[in-house]
């Protein structure tokens, strides 16, 4: 069954305004890479250079954030809904 | 609301007077906070006025400077809060605790993502204060935003993201567009959060991150990180 990914505002001009995107996957990392084949660039607006995430961003699977869990090899199946939060650097 | 007399006895810092600490400001006022300290550098500029609704043409004719703009809008309608403009740009942590401390709460809502850091940096050094201040660190742009409520104890702002953007990642609201009721919503909804957690009350914010995008809220809640100073300070 798909995992469903919530996408946030800034990154849904890349999913075609898709605020989800469902993909196959077992953990993190895989489901994030499958978001990437589906809409090519999310990984590098999410993952740095050297394999993490980034520093002003964090993943949550469920409720839980990934970083304290098992980052992008943190287990996940199909009731688990992966949020994806920036934080917002704008400012009024 | 706990006791209306323990407001009234409060002292809020509000760092950024846009339009976040603009609906901020009369939140709390309206609330019974007692002590207002208006921070900003901003003189008010007509682009201002779609959502930063207190000024006035006349403010922005005279070039006037936020925190007094402010203040005199404030003092008009809430006579007996007590209003302190502090027209400067703030440049780090250190500069922050100097005024934060004695308040009880700070409402941060300005456009630099470093001083959001800094905001918390100041609350987590204040810890070991008598009496450690709250605060809610706010941001908003196009038409979504999210504030973080930060408690005297638990997780700080480093544990929610662990650096700033960097700035090619950062958009203002100059450039970005800001819909100016959502600003308001942002605004008056962290300013409620700070008012429960003065009290002392459960709050959807306290300890957690709360977002509006797509016209809906939801919250997740911030676990200590395990490699965040904010672990040990004031204990």
């Amino acid at each position: 069954m798909a995992i469903r990914i919530k996408i946030p505002t800034p990154l849904r001009k890349m999913t075609a305004g898709k605020d989800v995107v469902e993909v196959e996957g077992s953990n993190v990392g895989d489901a994030l890479r499958a978001l990437e084949a589906q809409h090519p660039g999310m990984w590098t607006k999410i993952v740095d250079d050297s394999g993490k995430v980034r520093r002003f961003i964090n993943v949550y699977a469920g409720d839980e954030d990934i970083r304290f869990l098992e980052g992008l090899e943190t287990a996940v199946d199909a009731r688990t809904e992966i949020s994806i939060i920036p934080a917002i650097a704008g400012g009024v | 609301m706990t006791s209306s007399r323990s407001l009234a006895s409060s002292t809020v810092l509000i760092v950024g007077c846009g339009g976040l600490g603009v609906p901020a400001a009369w939140t709390l006022a309206a609330a019974g906070v007692g002590r207002l300290i208006l921070c900003d550098d901003d003189v008010v500029e007509i682009s201002n006025l779609h959502r930063q609704v207190l000024y006035r043409d006349s403010d922005v004719a005279a070039a006037r400077a936020k925190v007094d703009a402010l203040a005199y809008a404030l003092r008009r309608r809430f006579a007996g809060v007590e209003l302190v403009p502090v027209r400067a740009r703030l440049d780090g942590s250190g500069d922050l605790r100097a005024l934060l401390e004695g308040a009880d709460g700070l409402l941060e809502g300005t456009d630099d993502p470093g001083l959001k850091f800094a905001a918390s940096d100041a609350l987590v050094a204040l810890r070991g204060a008598e009496r450690p201040p709250v605060g809610v660190i706010a941001a908003a742009i196009g038409r979504r935003g999210q504030f973080f409520g930060q408690l005297r104890r638990g997780a700080c702002f480093r544990c929610l993201f662990e650096a700033p953007p960097p700035p090619a990642a950062v958009a203002s609201c100059r450039v970005a567009g800001i819909l100016g009721p959502v600003a308001l919503e942002v605004g008056a909804l962290a300013a409620r959060s700070l008012v429960r957690l003065l009290a002392g009350q459960p709050d959807a914010a306290a300890g957690a991150l709360v977002r509006l995008q797509s016209g809906r809220l939801d919250r997740v809640v911030v676990p200590i990180a395990a490699d965040c100073p904010c672990r040990d300070a004031g204990h």
